[in-house]
């Protein structure tokens, strides 16, 4: 097992060095967008503009020369500074991992509530009209995209309650590290932001979480050690509680982890509309001012996530189900 | 006791059976097919409605087409040929309307001349949704056609060599898997001139990495089969091994994977047009308008609910047409 922690490590790292890499490359090959920005931007001499800011941002020096800087940069975690503000990279990632995280967990906690029950209930009333109609939202929470979501609930919210969220009023709920920030002064004013995108993006995912469970349930209580459960005059609930949904849960571990995988840059959709100042937002506004380091440090850092997460899950997989060896 | 098992026929049957007159087969066959789309309709309606509403939006998509050729080219060129006006589509993705006393015609219900009102600029609703079913149609179909054409090149490759090759090629799709798509989408467009067709190739790498897992997993199968092995004994080329004996088995995941994809790529389409408007290419795209009627949603919300409607209803056709398929061809593909 550790031999296998090990080796998948390292296959991480190759993988984590190619991510940052390919970045790198295409970032630098393609024409700068951020020197036509720079020199439309100054006054006099347009070339001279761009080569000042070229030079100022290390930009004229030799490609392999950006590239060990860049690389040997990561090693030391350092993932440069950001061309607009000229803050560490890592220090702007830092500010604005709260909020990301604060969503994320939120979805997932939504996920879990909502999908779980459902998932249990439609596999024991299998064919019935609750499982045709608890299907039936499925369908649609996945069908219906996350914005498009969002959008008609904003609507409906300010047609039909009469409330809009306070789009603008986001306060981080926890003060992040090293905890020199004031201490949130309202946590309600931050839920009340963070209700309807947690909702939104929580339901999407308690219907993967659903569809996934219903087909492990339905499998698992076709087994013969639940036959013997009822057999032995067990109540229904023990039957299916204690012994089918400990077995059906294992699936849904995995689909957990995907989840977990994408909760750090995942969410740029609903940050965007709701206008969260987390992570999603912050990779967006990179791509959109061409400021290269951030776009490189979010990229590396959601790889980083999902490999990582990736690997915990298989780890996770194992421990909980003994039966699962890797060789 | 049915007629197949029996070993031993007697050489008057034998006879009788090779002189019986050819089965009318095209009749039969018709008839077996009209059997499979009834049962289709019964078993799963939901697949077939999902069915109907795709080919009801290529209908929408279409129009005459144009002796002009040349690449394809989105939106004006989907098939190497232009296609003018949609025939469904009344006016075209821009003209703008005035009323009686000459002023704009904004924000007007619906009406028997603007089936779905106007918007913001006194554009037709309804024909700009139409102008945007052949961009969305055409992106996802050409996004999805290279990126699981070139996935499963690399699957086979990969799965078939086997060693450092497929190592490294592995590692090289973990990485491409670990971009966040949006992300990458964006950079295409800020990177180099915006157009639909960068986007296409954008999305296509994106879907390579799971296209060619399904591929791989596949030749992995397949390489050991004794079929292989006998190819390769009798002297075929690799080439030769990949192209008519391996190949062939990937066929149908490749065309499961292609369709179930369809809906992503429709929805990442309408994503990046929403999130990133001032930067994609402006033809009339439901994304567009989605982000365009935000600004007025809460007094206008025809605009809004017709784009996002288009895009819930596309997303949610593309889903389950694809899932129907996929049960149709190749089950074991089923994830829930």
């Amino acid at each position: 097992m550790l031999r296998y922690i090990l080796w998948r490590l390292l296959l991480n790292l190759l993988v984590l060095l190619l991510v940052a890499s390919l970045v790198f490359l295409v970032l630098r090959l393609t024409p700068g967008g951020v020197l036509e920005a720079a020199a439309q931007g100054a006054q006099g001499d347009p070339r001279q503009a761009r080569e000042a800011v070229r030079r100022s941002l290390g930009l004229d020096r030799p490609l392999p020369w950006q590239y060990w800087d860049y690389i040997s940069g990561l090693a030391r975690g350092d993932l440069g500074q950001s061309f607009r503000t000229r803050a560490p990279v890592m220090e702007e990632i830092r500010q604005r991992i709260g909020p990301s995280l604060e969503l994320g967990l939120l979805q997932l906690a939504v996920a879990i509530a909502t999908g779980v029950p459902v998932g249990v209930l439609a596999a024991v009333r299998r064919d019935t009209w609750a499982d045709y109609l608890l299907r039936g939202a499925t369908v649609l929470l996945l069908g219906i995209p996350a914005f498009v979501l969002a959008i008609f609930a904003l609507l409906f919210c300010a047609r039909y309650l009469g409330w809009t969220p306070p789009i603008t009023a986001y306060r981080d709920l926890v003060p992040l590290p090293p905890f020199d920030t004031p201490a949130p002064e309202d946590p309600w004013a931050n839920l009340q932001v963070m209700a309807l995108p947690a909702l939104i993006g929580g339901l999407g995912t308690g219907a993967i979480v659903m569809r996934f469970l219903r087909s492990q349930m339905l499998e698992v209580l076709g087994r013969e050690y639940v036959r013997t459960a009822w057999a032995k005059g067990l109540q229904a609930r023990a039957v299916v509680l204690r012994h089918a949904l400990r077995n059906a849960l294992l699936p849904v571990v995995t689909v957990v982890g995907l989840v977990l995988g994408t909760l750090v840059a995942g969410n740029v959709v609903l940050e965007a509309i709701f206008l969260i100042p987390g992570l999603g937002l912050y990779a967006v506004n990179g791509v959109r001012q061409n400021d290269y380091p951030v776009v490189q440090g979010m990229t590396l850092l959601v790889a980083c996530f999902l490999v990582f997460v990736n690997l915990l899950v298989d780890v996770l997989y194992a421990w909980l189900d003994p039966r699962i060896r890797y060789a | 006791m049915p007629g197949w098992t029996r070993a031993s026929a007697t050489p008057e049957e034998a006879a009788a059976r090779q002189s019986a007159p050819p089965l009318p087969w095209p009749q039969a066959g018709e008839r077996a097919r009209r059997r499979t789309l009834l049962r289709l309709l019964r078993r799963r309606p939901l697949g077939a409605a999902a069915m109907a509403a795709v080919l009801a939006m290529l209908a929408l998509s279409l129009g005459p087409p144009q002796p002009r050729f040349g690449l394809p080219d989105l939106p004006a060129r989907p098939l190497g040929f232009e296609m003018g006006r949609p025939f469904l589509a009344r006016y075209g993705p821009e003209d703008f309307f005035r009323d009686e006393s000459g002023r704009l015609a904004r924000f007007q219900g619906p009406s028997r001349q603007h089936w779905l009102g106007t918007d913001d600029k006194g554009r037709d609703v309804w024909s700009r949704l139409v102008w945007g079913t052949r961009r969305s149609l055409f992106f996802a179909l050409w996004a999805l056609a290279l990126g699981t054409v070139g996935g499963t090149a690399v699957g086979l490759v990969s799965a078939y060599f086997l060693g450092t090759l497929d190592l490294l090629l592995q590692r090289l799709m973990d990485a491409l898997q670990s971009f966040p798509p949006l992300l990458v989408l964006m950079l295409a467009v800020s990177l180099v001139e915006p157009s639909l067709r960068v986007l296409a190739v954008a999305l296509a790498i994106v879907v390579m990495p799971g296209a060619q897992r399904v591929a791989r997993s596949v030749v992995l199968s397949v390489r050991q089969e004794p079929y292989v092995e006998a190819a390769r004994a009798l002297g075929a080329s690799h080439l030769r091994v990949i192209v008519r004996h391996v190949l062939p088995n990937a066929v149908a995941p490749a065309v499961v994977v292609f369709t179930v994809g369809l809906g992503a790529a429709v929805l990442a389409e309408a994503a990046l047009s929403f999130i990133d408007p001032s930067t994609v290419p402006q033809a009339a795209s439901w994304g567009l308008m989605l982000a365009e009627g935000r600004a007025f949603m809460f007094e206008h919300p025809h605009v809004v609910l017709a784009a996002g409607g288009a895009i819930a209803l596309a997303v949610m056709a593309f889903n389950l047409a694809g899932d129907a398929l996929r049960d149709a061809l190749d089950p074991r593909l089923r994830l829930f």
